[in-house]
């Protein structure tokens, strides 16, 4: 027999009175049958699911709906439904719209940054990795100290057959990287090796093509040594392997660029988390779990590690398999074993800046709750004769505190929805600058996980901003309507100011650091790199060839390049921008231990990328094989201060070069880094990868389809990155910078805007608490000074008093920051005062704004509400 | 206080209790009124008419046997009273009177 919905009977017997509950449901549930067999089971459900709804709205709270007549004294004033509370809080919201618009902005800002790091926390701290049953798994490094060529190595079918510690256990590491061919050019593809049982032991989900078995190839193929590549390779294709090969579904076989296949075998989820950070998994077989190879006479050896992933058997501890693995070994040596949990392994490094930024979150939340109980208590005072009237009318505690909960509810909503967006705005405009390590376990974003927690974050502010607003209204009906409402004793104003002086300390000091990293990010963007900006590189990888083949093809490639519409010069180099780049010592004039940094060079390199020859001339086709160099001012400055440089003899290896010119310094090290002795020279083997430089005109992202298409028509095995322009590679480079400006930045707009609106409810709560006494001062003459200093006199005093605490906290504390910081130095006194004095003048601005609304009041309609 | 007049709920409700037989429970009453008068009546509605009715002393009830179909829950029966009648009649006066002669009035306006 089909039965109504439980879950609406049981909102049934919760919301209806008991002496009339069983006959109502009674009623429905006789109608409901006759319903299932009229109009079926789906139909008759919506229908109890309607009236269900219908009778909860239309009949009260719990109370007898049949009573209505008996208690209509008692009960008159009060609405008698949620919808009714709704809506009377709606009204009361409206009476009062720039509290309940600050109480709500309280609880945006506070719930909003929050939620921003809470998403981007949340994998470091509580969300559990995505696998089965993730507490089981640990992993297993194992090294090695006094190895000898005889020493028997337990291998890892022998651990996994420990079934008293295992339920299982794998092996993978990262494989060699393989070009493939597609239809439209080449891409690298980095292969990851896996023990067939990788997948099963974690738990996760393949989706498979074809049979994915151990090679030969893989099972050998050792990190250290260059060997053919494979032939035939089956993979299993990650989520970042089939955005880079944009692959599809019916492609299931992948061509080598030198002729063997790639079988894609079977497919993970876009949700699987990488642990060996690959584009494709192929599977290989694990010998002993130290794979240690010795030179042919014995005497050195080198090993290559597996990552050893298990899965524990209940009650087994990680400490319990380390003290079982490590033990010595019977022909000798020792292997050191450490086990810990997968999680602790993959979060360890960002946990503690986590959960600091998380903390410092958590503060500012309880800041908030702070502001919005003051708001509330500003609020609460104003209407605190109301609901003196309300209770001396009948109503109970519980019907006020039903008031303030249906008002609350509604700003606390408005603010975690609003608080929401500001954090999904705030993640969307930090993910470009999100260093790849803070979403190593997956991308931050608003989740389910994140709304709960925003809801929970509300509530919370909610439920403790209410307790001294429903104590207000708790004051005794008489007292408020003797008009004898008490004023706050000396102790509870002293916690009042304590508290603004603590946020605006606070609000200083995050408006220091924040000023700091804005100036230092200002000093970056200001910096001359040497490059024109606008200058476009391109890295590309060749196939191992002969030196002239790549050479001839880097020849044929920047010809190309040049006939292409708009671009005005084009040349090469070895080095890409902030790449890092080789040093060495060389013998300047015979003067030995002369160490510079060297990039090899076209022609025309300087001309491409923007830079100026101060003196002599450029390198030309003549100058190759060192005959001549020329050098940047970082190098002049160094090793030849007082003389002038040209003509200078450079001595490496045999060979000798004369510097013929000086080039402007360039930020080749990143916007950061200072400028470093550099020799350039021309190219005299090609290295991979190649990097194009070109200067042309007009917008850059026009260019990247015609670039690619020429430098694949040149050479089709060419891989071709993205192009980019040297601008944004050099604002790459200080990407933590920028990270951590924003998140300071961030944390400074919050602090200042909860202490803001903090200070705001001071004042209000002082001009709602006096205002008879305000309006009388008014009447027998006071001015708007007078007005204003007593109303602003706490929260001024709250804002100076903290504001100039946090000010030197903030100068002392920013020492912490100098690693972040570039031409700014820790403790500058002009920065901290410069933000100081912003934040100040907010603060006081919020202060007086209340002020302005006591020195308004009109005397007669004051003393009339009174 | 003056006497309150009947409502229109009140009113259906008094009149489907009469067409039942002068005893009866929610269900027949709410289908009653449905099928009579074409409208949907809130169910709610008739709840609280039935309890205001009740308290005014125009109906009184009790509580019948538990039934399977009801999930074992009892119906509460309603019957009219000697007051009922009498509220009812009285109302129905009222409305005569007040409809005497304009019944062709509100049918002109309505065309």
């Amino acid at each position: 027999m089909t039965r109504p919905p439980r879950v609406a009977v049981r909102l049934l017997a919760w919301r209806l009175h008991p002496d009339h509950r069983d006959d109502v449901i009674g009623d429905l549930d006789e109608q409901f049958i006759a319903r299932v067999s009229a109009v079926g089971p789906a139909r008759a459900r919506r229908w109890y699911w309607r009236e269900t709804l219908d009778l909860v709205g239309g009949m009260g709270w719990r109370r007898d709906p049949f009573a209505i007549d008996g208690s209509r004294s008692r009960r008159v004033w009060m609405p008698d439904t949620w919808t009714l509370d709704l809506r009377h809080a709606w009204r009361s919201l409206g009476a009062r719209r720039g509290s309940a618009l600050a109480t709500m902005a309280v609880f945006a800002i506070g719930v909003g940054l929050l939620s921003a790091i809470f998403a981007l926390a949340d994998p470091f701290i509580l969300r559990p990795l995505p696998f089965a049953r993730p507490g089981e798994l640990v992993a297993i490094d194992v090294r090695s100290t006094g190895l000898s060529p005889d020493a028997r190595i337990p291998t890892l079918d022998e651990w996994r057959a420990r079934g008293d510690l295992f339920k299982d256990i794998a092996a993978s590491r990262g494989g060699p990287t393989v070009q493939l061919k597609l239809a439209d050019g080449s891409v690298m593809f980095r292969t990851g090796l896996v023990t067939e049982n990788f997948f099963d032991l974690l738990g996760v989900p393949v989706a498979r093509y074809a049979p994915w078995r151990a090679t030969t190839w893989a099972s050998t193929w050792r990190p250290s040594r260059a060997g053919p590549d494979p032939s035939d390779l089956a993979v299993i294709v990650t989520p970042h392997g089939r955005t880079a090969l944009r692959w599809t579904a019916d492609e299931r076989d992948l061509r080598l660029t030198d002729g063997g296949a790639v079988r894609v075998a079977g497919v993970l989820s876009d949700t699987f988390l990488d642990l060996v950070g690959c584009d494709g998994l192929a599977a290989y077989e694990v010998g002993p779990v130290i794979d240690a190879y010795w030179s042919p006479d014995g005497s050195s050896w080198g090993y290559a590690r597996h990552d050893l992933i298990a899965r524990l058997q209940p009650s087994v501890t990680p400490d319990v398999v380390q003290r079982a693995l490590a033990v010595p070994l019977p022909s000798g040596g020792r292997l050191d074993v450490t086990v810990e949990p997968l999680a602790d392994r993959r979060t360890r490094a960002m946990r503690p800046l986590a959960l600091g930024a998380f903390g410092a979150g958590l503060l500012i939340l309880f800041v908030c709750a702070g502001n919005v109980a003051n708001l509330l208590l500003a609020r609460g005072t104003y209407r605190a004769q109301e609901f003196a009237t309300r209770e001396a009318l009948g109503a109970t505690r519980l019907d006020v505190a039903r008031l303030w909960l249906a008002e609350l509810g509604l700003v606390a909503l408005a603010g975690a929805t609003a608080g929401l967006a500001i954090a999904w705005i705030a993640l969307h405009v930090a993910a470009g600058v999100i260093p790849a390590q803070y979403v190593a376990l997956g991308a931050p974003d608003v989740s389910a996980r994140v709304v709960a927690f925003a809801l929970l974050a509300g509530a919370a502010v909610a439920i403790v901003g209410l307790v001294p607003a429903v104590l207000v209204s708790r004051v005794a009906p008489r007292t408020l309507l003797a008009r004898r409402a008490s004023t706050a004793g000396p102790r509870v104003q002293i916690l009042r100011v304590g508290f603004g002086a603590v946020q605006a300390a606070l609000a200083m000091v995050l408006a220091v650091g924040a000023a700091m990293l804005l100036q230092s990010s200002m000093n970056l963007l200001r910096r001359d790199p040497g490059y024109d900006g606008a200058a476009l590189t391109v890295h590309v990888s060749y196939r191992p060839a002969s030196a002239a083949v790549v050479d001839e093809t880097v020849r044929s490639s920047i010809d190309r390049l040049k006939h292409l519409p708009g671009v005005q010069a084009v040349s090469a180099t070895t080095q890409a921008v902030m790449d890092g780049q080789r040093g060495g010592g060389v013998t300047l004039d015979g003067r030995p231990g002369v160490f510079v940094f060297d990039t090899f060079v076209r022609p025309e390199f300087f001309d491409a990328a923007g830079m100026t020859i101060v003196q002599g001339r450029p390198l030309g086709e003549g100058d190759h094989d060192w005959r001549a160099v020329v050098v940047n001012q970082a190098f002049v400055r160094q090793y030849l201060p007082a003389t002038p440089p040209l003509g200078h003899l450079l001595t490496r290896s045999a060979r000798q070069g004369i510097i013929v010119g000086v080039v402007r310094d360039v930020l080749d090290g990143g916007l950061a880094a200072a400028p470093r002795p550099t020799v350039y020279s021309l190219m005299t083997e090609v290295p991979s990868p190649v990097v194009y430089v070109f200067r042309a005109i007009g917008d850059p992202a026009g260019y990247r389809e015609p670039i690619r298409r020429a430098l694949v028509a040149v050479n089709d095995d060419a891989v071709v990155s993205d192009v980019d322009t040297i601008d944004r590679r050099l604002r790459d480079s200080v990407r933590d910078r920028t990270f951590a400006t924003l998140v300071l930045t961030m944390f400074c707009l919050a602090g200042g805007g909860v202490t803001v609106a903090g200070l705001a409810g001071i004042a209000s709560f002082v001009v709602a608490r006096r205002t008879r006494e305000i309006a009388i001062r008014i009447a027998i003459g006071a001015t708007g000074g007078d007005v204003r200093r007593l109303v602003a006199r706490e929260a001024l005093s709250a804002a100076v008093i903290g504001g100039t605490a946090g000010l030197l906290i903030g100068r002392w504390l920013s020492t912490w920051l100098t690693s972040f910081t570039y031409g700014v130095e820790a403790g500058n006194w002009t920065t901290a005062v410069v933000a100081g004095a912003v934040m100040l003048v907010v603060m006081v601005a919020a202060a007086l704004a209340p002020a302005g609304r006591a020195v308004n009041l009109q005397p007669t309609e004051a003393l009339r509400v009174e | 206080m003056a006497r309150e007049a009947l409502g229109d709920v009140e009113h259906f409700v008094l009149v489907a209790l009469v067409r039942l037989g002068g005893e009866s429970y929610g269900v027949p009453i709410l289908e009653e009124i449905a099928a009579r008068t074409g409208r949907h009546v809130s169910r709610p509605a008739v709840y609280l008419a039935l309890g205001r009715l009740e308290r005014r002393g125009l109906l009184k009830s009790r509580l019948g046997d538990a039934t399977a179909e009801r999930g074992g829950r009892a119906k509460r029966f309603f019957t009219l009273t000697k007051a009922g009648a009498r509220e009812l009649r009285q109302s129905r006066q009222a409305f005569t009177r007040m409809w005497a002669d304009v019944e062709h009035l509100v049918d002109r306006a309505a065309r």
